[in-house]
């Protein structure tokens, strides 16, 4: 038992020091001594308050060891703190590539599994939860092994379940094939957001990978790029992990933020001007651009809110421009705004964040405007049927949590009384 | 500026790049300006070798090795030195208590692309009365590793450990003991073979008692002694038989859990890269890592002990 500072990847709250135990093996009892409220927590990458413990943080990065690995069906079993990143290092070379990845590789898989993550391929390949095949559950009452077969309920209570029904300590999942360790490229550009939603559509397809990047930085013009995204058909192997790059983990926070709207303008305008049309390069290039620089040091010690909200199908062109008014009303520094697709794939979890429809996420430095900005977007996202990614949250009022996500119930049914966080805390005030 | 014809005048005019020596130095400004360029030379060569560049690009003498033995192998740092390894060596055999996690590394170095890999169980706190080299090659079905790593170890886990017999015999045996004898099997076999390299793995702590946890320090500065006697023997044997002795400062593993701060603690896999790079390189001698426990251990050397009572860690 010692004290680590821990705070949220976005710095909100600010970082304090907390009561942590380091499980090191699957099978050892993770419960400290005291009956104190626990919640595993992996590199803590979450951008809200979701990744920190009331009372006692269970470390679990140390569980980075792999299980099995069948080559010939791509079936993988690894313990839950080996990091996406990693994952990848070993299983690219061998054919096999992860369906879901998010935008960093400093991802655990039970941070994964806690949150159902999805990404740039969601519109084929949905959610994590879908390709998870069982897992491992520590509860303070026992172990059991949980799969969507068996124990359905508590399989689908733990994806997406916040890390609040219990540890995961080992989990199996499968796997996509893929080509090459390298990765085609294709950017489209669009100049409005009726083009962005005409564009979209007729780019995905099975197996590619979609994002879309917009640049907000003059009042009411809406530009930016869609990146399409595909392994290269060159049937290498790639020579083994080592040729592969690691992932890197920053420890670098600036004292005061550089994202000033100027800057963000000349940043904008940069990367506007210097994307290539057509690239060929390292899948981490693809996956997890946020690695390649210090992204959330860059904020300052104040940090920076991300709001990201899924809009529902019916209303979503409406509902993206009045959110587009009121951040330009505002007159906020947006140096990160991503648009993404959401196809109707449903998900095995019970608090999901994906439906179909629109999801935008948007980087804001926190200042008192930004953060009374993004409550009014909030309250208006949660009014319209919308939702908030409870994973990026710091923001939301209990009452709008429970509207966006009435199944929160059936959750609070299956968490483990030992266990809390302190956004489950905030959003429903159970203890 | 009128010309300086005499040697006075060019002195005076130019002090700083005067030139000509003069039958006394000590009297010349200029040597005040070479004893400041020797020091900043000698800082930057100290830099440059202990740069990870300076290493790579004038090492080459690294010994092959194929294969490694690692006693202690369920480690935080043996576990991520062997991940480190993976693409180095074929043949790994990992030597540990706990027959459950030793089965989890293994299966995990196989997956992870290591094409053999063999386990055996090993208990460093009793007495075993067979020759280890002999019970490893059976077990391999061939000879023993060019290369072994001995990574076990304990710390005791109050400051009042030294008063319980139990744990200081317990402590002795398992950090100092069982090492040593470990080590007469391995040297004779790569003594006999006239190849091998030995890596054990020590602590910074051994460098000098302090008032916590000295019983830990002893026991790795017996090792630290032998080892040092060690090396210089191979040294003067062979080229290819190599002792290397890695000191670690401040590592986060369980073993150190309980200990409320650290100074400078570095990852285990920080170290066991730097482990698996040092093996590579075929480096020799004590080893400490990160590097500036060196000069930092060079100095608690010299404290004279009434400025220990300061070191509280």
């Amino acid at each position: 038992m010692s004290h680590v500072h821990l705070t949220s990847w976005t710095g909100i709250p600010p970082p304090r020091p907390y009561r942590a135990v380091t499980i090191e093996w699957t099978q050892q009892n993770p419960f400290p001594d005291r009956d104190a409220l626990v919640l595993p927590r992996g590199y803590g990458r979450s951008y809200g308050d979701g990744c920190l413990p009331c009372d006692t943080a269970i470390l679990t990065h140390r569980l980075d060891r792999i299980r099995s690995f069948d080559t010939e069906r791509g079936i993988i079993a690894v313990e839950a703190g080996i990091s996406l990143g990693e994952l990848l290092r070993i299983t690219i070379p061998r054919g096999w590539v992860l369906p879901v990845l998010p935008g960093t590789g400093a991802v655990s898989i039970g941070g994964a599994i806690a949150n159902d993550i999805h990404g740039k391929s969601h519109h084929w390949a949905g959610t994590i939860g879908r390709w998870i095949e069982r897992f491992e559950l520590v509860r303070s009452d026992g172990r059991a092994l949980i799969a969507p077969t068996e124990q359905s309920e508590l399989f689908s209570a733990t994806i997406g379940g916040l890390g609040l029904t219990g540890i995961v300590t080992w989990a199996e999942l499968r796997l996509h094939p893929c080509t090459s360790a390298k990765m085609e490229t294709l950017t489209i550009p669009f100049a409005s957001l009726d083009e962005y939603f005409a564009l979209v559509p007729e780019n995905e397809r099975e197996g590619n990978y979609v994002v879309a990047w917009c640049d907000l930085s003059r009042k009411g013009r809406v530009r930016g790029m869609i990146h399409v995204s595909q392994f290269a058909d060159d049937q290498c192997d790639g020579g083994g992990s080592a040729s592969l790059p690691p992932v890197r983990q920053w420890q670098f926070r600036l004292p005061l933020s550089i994202m000033s709207r100027p800057a963000v303008r000349i940043l904008n305008a940069l990367r506007w001007i210097s994307a290539p049309r057509q690239h060929r390069g390292e899948y981490t290039r693809i996956f997890f651009p946020l690695d390649r620089l210090p992204w959330n040091g860059l904020f300052g010690r104040r940090g920076f809110f991300q709001l990201q909200a899924v809009l529902p199908q019916e209303s979503e062109v409406h509902l993206l421009r009045s959110i587009l008014r009121r951040l330009w009303d505002a007159h906020l520094p947006l140096p990160l705004v991503v648009l993404k697709h959401f196809a109707p794939i449903p998900s095995p979890g019970m608090l999901s964040f994906p439906m179909a429809g629109t999801s935008i996420a948007v980087d804001v430095p926190n200042t008192s405007r930004a953060r009374s900005t993004l409550e009014t977007i909030t309250a208006e996202i949660a009014e319209s049927g919308g939702r908030v990614y409870p994973a990026k949250d710091v923001l939301m009022r209990p009452e709008q949590f429970q509207r966006m996500y009435p199944q929160w119930v059936q959750l609070e049914r299956y968490r483990d009384p030992r266990f809390c966080s302190q956004f489950w805390q905030r959003v429903t005030g159970c203890r | 500026m009128p010309l300086a014809k005499t040697k006075e005048q060019r002195h005076r005019a130019f002090p700083a790049i005067h030139t000509e020596r003069t039958t006394d130095p000590f009297v010349e400004g200029s040597t005040m300006h070479l004893t400041g360029l020797n020091i900043i030379c000698s800082l930057l060569g100290a830099v440059f070798i202990h740069s990870n560049f300076a290493f790579r690009t004038f090492a080459g003498r690294g010994m092959h090795f194929d294969s490694i033995v690692i006693v202690g192998a369920t480690s935080a740092i043996a576990q991520a030195t062997a991940r480190h390894l993976i693409e180095h060596c074929s043949c790994f055999v990992l030597a540990a208590r706990d027959y459950e996690r030793l089965e989890l590394v293994a299966t995990d170095l196989r997956n992870r692309g290591a094409q053999r890999v063999h386990t055996l169980l090993f208990d460093a706190e009793h007495r075993w009365g067979y020759d280890f080299v002999e019970r490893i090659s059976t077990l391999t079905g061939g000879a023993f590793p060019d290369a072994a790593l001995i990574a076990h170890g304990i710390l005791p886990q109050t400051t009042e450990a030294f008063l319980d017999r139990e744990v200081a015999q317990q402590v002795i045996q398992i950090n100092t003991c069982s090492v040593i004898a470990l080590c007469a099997d391995i040297c004779r076999h790569f003594e006999e073979r006239g190849r091998g390299i030995l890596a054990v793995i020590s602590s910074v702590a051994a460098d000098r008692g302090r008032m916590n946890n000295f019983l830990y320090s002893a026991s790795k500065a017996a090792l630290d002694t032998y080892l040092d006697g060690l090396c210089i023997r191979w040294r003067s044997r062979s080229h290819e038989l190599r002792v290397l002795t890695i000191k670690p400062g401040y590592v986060r593993t369980p073993m150190t859990a309980h200990l409320q701060r650290m100074f400078g603690a570095a990852s285990p896999d920080r170290v066991g890269r730097a482990i698996a790079q040092l093996l590579l390189r075929g480096s020799r001698g004590k080893r400490y890592i990160p590097w500036w426990w060196r000069p930092l251990m060079a100095v608690v050397r010299s404290l004279p002990e009434r400025a220990m009572l300061f070191i509280r860690q």
